[in-house]
């Protein structure tokens, strides 16, 4: 019968500790930009007209830095051939339903964005398999980065760096080239 | 009381001057006249040439001026200096200079034609890569020919050669410059060092050579900048020296090759020798109505 009374309280702590534990990995520490992300499906296009991807890029390549939300876009037009995103929490849930963007990530629209990311999204976006530690490492960025470093998408610098628009757009027109290849230019 | 009536003199001469120099812009305004188009008087020896749409596909837009908007580019379009194009995911544009010169635009990219125009007997072609890729190509013809593509890493001069593939990438200071027929090139970076690219090499912005990928282009003549006439620059080709004619309505003669013509990418390590012969080659002989430029001049 002791026995017995010595296993309720250690019971109750196994108990206590695995509703914690489910309540905490359910929401409470999601990353606060995750919150905002919208279920993907069934969302209807934006209303008005939509900005050509030539016009975006033309725009962007004049910036000084490219934000988080640019680099979504650029993400979008490359994949799509259009974005119909209403807003950044919309192009967020388009890019993770792609499995282009990471959904842990914070997602702030106005942040300056990273070529770490930036690198995470395209290696995914383009389907490059990628080296031995970025396998190993499931696709970290800092291997993604040197991965498409090693194919000349990205003109060197580390996982920080902070990208600017005419980087980017630079970035995206060989991303573009890599998914739809131009025999006539494959000098470059 | 004489000195009074010279000073008075004086201020009433000044006076009078003041009032008949503000009264001379307030007329032609009041005539609906733009100040800058009359001080712009276009003289006989200089006349604006136009540039006309070959082929277009995916997304491409053009603003003909500064101050109208956008729109999309259309095959048969005929813009003049000043225009821009900008071009989006697997677009391209096709262009037709006057002068049988021509750019292709590629992909994710922006081009504007500076100047165009014909001056005598000489035909000014000065435009602009902002970013992306283009291929171009200047025709040897009877007219002198100064022909520079600036970018921000660089001024591309161009001397009767076909098929230039210039790549400019501002971000990341990087740029391509492939020639894949015979003629010659010079590059100026404006830093002071101006020298030739080897074909297929790189440069940054500070015109620092990069060996990042090297493609050999065989007959080539790489024509170092200042070496040749200084008001000539770059791109000077005299002489009817026969080629191919390009006829943008249409015509059969159409030098612009096809998939597959750039003969000299293939990797190599002689791409510093300057052996080919510049142009001559054995075409037909031009005549005046081979050449549709020559309508408009």
């Amino acid at each position: 019968m002791q026995k017995s009374k010595r296993w309720i309280p250690a019971f109750a702590g196994m108990t206590l500790w695995i509703v914690v534990s489910l309540v905490v990995g359910l929401g409470g520490c999601a990353p606060a930009g995750v919150r905002g992300v919208r279920a993907f499906e069934d969302l209807p296009p934006a209303e008005g007209e939509v900005a050509s991807d030539a016009e975006f890029l033309f725009e962007l390549s004049e910036k000084k830095y490219c934000s988080t939300d640019d680099a979504y876009r650029g993400m979008l037009y490359l994949i799509d051939g259009t974005d119909t995103s209403r807003d950044f929490e919309e192009r967020t849930a388009r890019l993770v339903m792609h499995g282009v963007a990471n959904k842990s990530w914070p997602h702030n629209p106005n942040a300056v964005a990273t070529k770490g990311k930036v690198a995470y999204m395209l290696v995914r976006a383009l389907e490059i398999r990628g080296g031995v530690m970025y396998n190993i490492t499931n696709g970290c960025p800092r291997y993604a980065l040197r991965e498409l470093i090693h194919k000349g998408i990205i003109k060197g610098g580390i996982e920080g760096s902070k990208i600017s628009g005419a980087e980017y757009v630079g970035i995206l027109g060989r991303a573009d080239d890599r998914r739809h290849p131009d025999q006539e230019y494959k000098c470059f | 009381m004489a000195r009074l009536i010279i000073s008075s003199g004086i201020l009433m001469a000044l006076l009078c001057a003041g009032v008949q120099g503000q009264s001379e812009p307030a007329t032609e305004a009041g005539q609906g006249k733009d100040p800058a188009v009359t001080v712009k008087k276009p003289t006989e020896a200089a006349k604006d040439l136009t540039v006309t749409v070959k082929s277009v596909s995916g997304s491409a837009e053009v603003r003909e001026s500064p101050d109208k908007s956008w729109r999309a580019v259309e095959v048969k379009d005929v813009y003049q200096e000043g225009a821009q194009i900008r071009t989006g995911y697997r677009a391209k544009v096709e262009l037709v200079f006057a002068d049988n010169s021509y750019v292709v635009i590629n992909r994710v990219s922006h081009f504007r034609v500076d100047k165009f125009r014909r001056s005598g007997n000489k035909v000014v072609t000065r435009s602009h890569l902002s970013y992306g890729k283009i291929r171009a190509g200047v025709e040897k013809g009877p007219a002198f020919s100064d022909y520079k593509i600036s970018t921000s890493l660089g001024t591309l001069g161009v001397n009767g050669t076909r098929d230039i593939y210039l790549c400019v990438d501002p971000g990341a200071g990087y740029g391509v410059i492939c020639l894949s027929q015979e003629g010659g090139i010079g590059w100026n970076t404006g830093s002071g060092s101006d020298g030739h690219v080897d074909p297929g090499g790189c440069t940054d912005a500070k015109g620092t050579r990069q060996n990042l990928r090297k493609y050999i282009v065989n007959n080539v003549n790489l024509v170092p900048f200042g070496s040749t006439d200084t008001e000539q620059g770059l791109g000077s080709t005299y002489g009817n020296q026969g080629s191919n004619s390009f006829n943008p309505t249409g015509g059969t003669n159409n030098p612009m090759p096809t998939n597959g013509t750039t003969n000299g990418t293939t990797n190599g390590t002689n791409g510093d020798t300057n052996g080919g012969t510049n142009g001559g080659t054995d075409g037909p002989t031009d005549t005046p109505t081979d050449r549709p430029w020559r309508e408009q001049f």
